[in-house]
């Protein structure tokens, strides 16, 4: 049970213990619950925190984030590096560890599949010690190197450096700009994009107020890092092991493929016929005779 | 009455087992336990929490339908009618639309799959060959040989 494996970090006495109060059930929740008439997917002994950053309210932050943002309460960030520590979060909901959380920890992570990356006893783990990185020009550049976790925790070289990335952050003005890119020597794609810094974290510090009172639309956020970095990060270094079953148009079981193009006409399964050779051959299986 | 379901990583979520029995895979569980279902923990080692999440969200709002009828031939290539509260539901980023649809399939929930699949199709419809590459990743396998072999064959398709 990751309950198990979760300790809390040590809060000095005069720290709150608990940041979250316990009778605030954050929205989406509130509508499951109303719509059913009971208890619906509540996680763990009924726990209104949410599971991952997507969920998030300015009330409720998940409690790896919590945990996360515990480390650094004693200094003040900027809010690139506030934002920083927010995609790092959202890395380790994707699969990814920075690389010396995951040698120290490495014991303890459970191997992820490859059709699937969030895992919720790895995220607590990831985030039980603050990750290494560097803050450059007078903080306005940071970077981390991550490590993916999959069912392959090889120690060969050849594994680890396909599993090696490097999370870049510059800030530009209110921008953020976020790039992904393979370790060095691999010389595969990168990733990257663009986003408003005060779009997710408000520039006002409201007295006895939590840091994460000041975050903001953290779904928009979760989506444009997902769909943009991490998942498209994450199907290249899975496809660079030749792990088959991947959340792709490539990597599902033979059997659904006919279950999505039964939906195309034979204009349009000509086109997908055209695509690689995957699809050629399924489309084949689909056309009327 | 509420059961207990556990995810790949070991969250438990409750659940009512009318909304649960949506998926055949857990209706099964339940069946094959028998009387014990009050207390029992159906575990699921191929969804994650994250998904489980929002698999039963979906299956919850989706708890009044009518159990899905056969679809009637002609109809089937319709990707349009997908409802407003689904296409919201599936503005999701492409790992997780196929992570739903791989857990749809394990579960056994023909309705969220049927609506999966029907968004992937839409993702795929009026592009091109190289739209779709692009669209979900896929590099270009075939030899220049290949390539206008295949070509060939499928324009002599459309115009049949």
């Amino acid at each position: 049970m990751w309950l198990a494996l979760y300790t809390p970090p040590s809060t000095k006495p005069s720290a709150p213990t608990s940041i979250t109060a316990p009778n605030i059930i954050p929205r989406k929740l509130k509508i499951l619950s109303a719509s059913s008439g009971g208890r619906v997917a509540v996680s763990a002994e009924a726990d209104p925190i949410p599971l991952c950053l997507e969920y998030a309210t300015p009330e409720t932050i998940p409690k790896h984030v919590q945990q996360l943002f515990e480390h650094y309460q004693d200094t003040k960030q900027s809010n690139s590096e506030i934002l920083f520590l927010l995609i790092y979060a959202l890395a380790v909901e994707c699969g990814f560890v920075e690389e010396h959380v995951y040698r120290e920890k490495r014991h303890l992570l459970k191997p992820v599949p490859g059709i699937s990356c969030f895992h919720a006893g790895n995220v607590r783990i990831a985030t039980t010690i603050p990750p290494v990185y560097t803050h450059l020009h007078s903080d306005t550049v940071f970077s981390m190197q991550l490590r993916t976790v999959t069912e392959r925790q090889s120690a060969e070289d050849a594994v680890v450096a396909v599993l090696q990335s490097r999370l870049m952050v510059v800030e530009m003005g209110d921008m953020l700009m976020i790039t992904l890119s393979p370790a060095p020597p691999r010389s595969e794609r990168g990733y990257s994009v663009c986003l408003p810094i005060s779009r997710y974290v408000l520039n006002l510090q409201m007295k006895n107020k939590q840091l994460f009172s000041r975050f903001r639309k953290l779904d928009n956020l979760s989506f444009e890092l997902r769909e943009k970095i991490f998942y498209p990060m994450r199907v290249q270094q899975l496809t660079a092991l030749d792990v088959q079953l991947q959340p792709t148009l490539l990597g599902l079981p033979d059997e659904l493929y006919p279950k999505i193009l039964k939906y195309l006409d034979r204009k349009q399964l000509n086109v997908v016929a055209k695509v690689n050779r995957q699809l050629n051959s399924f489309s084949k299986d689909v056309k009327p005779k | 009455m509420i059961i207990k379901l556990e995810s790949a990583d070991k969250v438990i979520f409750e659940s009512d087992v009318s909304i649960a029995n949506h998926s055949e895979t857990i209706k099964t569980a339940l069946e094959d336990l028998g009387d014990e279902v009050d207390g029992s923990v159906v575990p699921l080692p191929n969804v994650n929490s994250a998904i489980l999440r929002k698999v039963l969200h979906w299956a919850t709002f989706h708890k009044d339908d009518p159990e899905a009828a056969e679809e009637i031939e002609n109809k089937e290539k319709r990707t349009d009618d997908i409802s407003s509260w689904d296409a919201d539901f599936l503005k999701v980023d492409q790992g997780t639309l196929f992570e739903l649809m791989l857990a749809a399939d394990y579960l056994g929930i023909k309705g969220l799959l049927d609506v999966t699949c029907k968004t992937v199709a839409n993702m795929i419809k009026g592009r091109s060959p190289q739209d779709i590459r692009e669209t979900f990743a896929i590099p270009n396998d075939f030899s220049p040989a290949e390539e206008e072999q295949v070509r060939k064959e499928n324009e002599w398709c459309e115009e049949k």
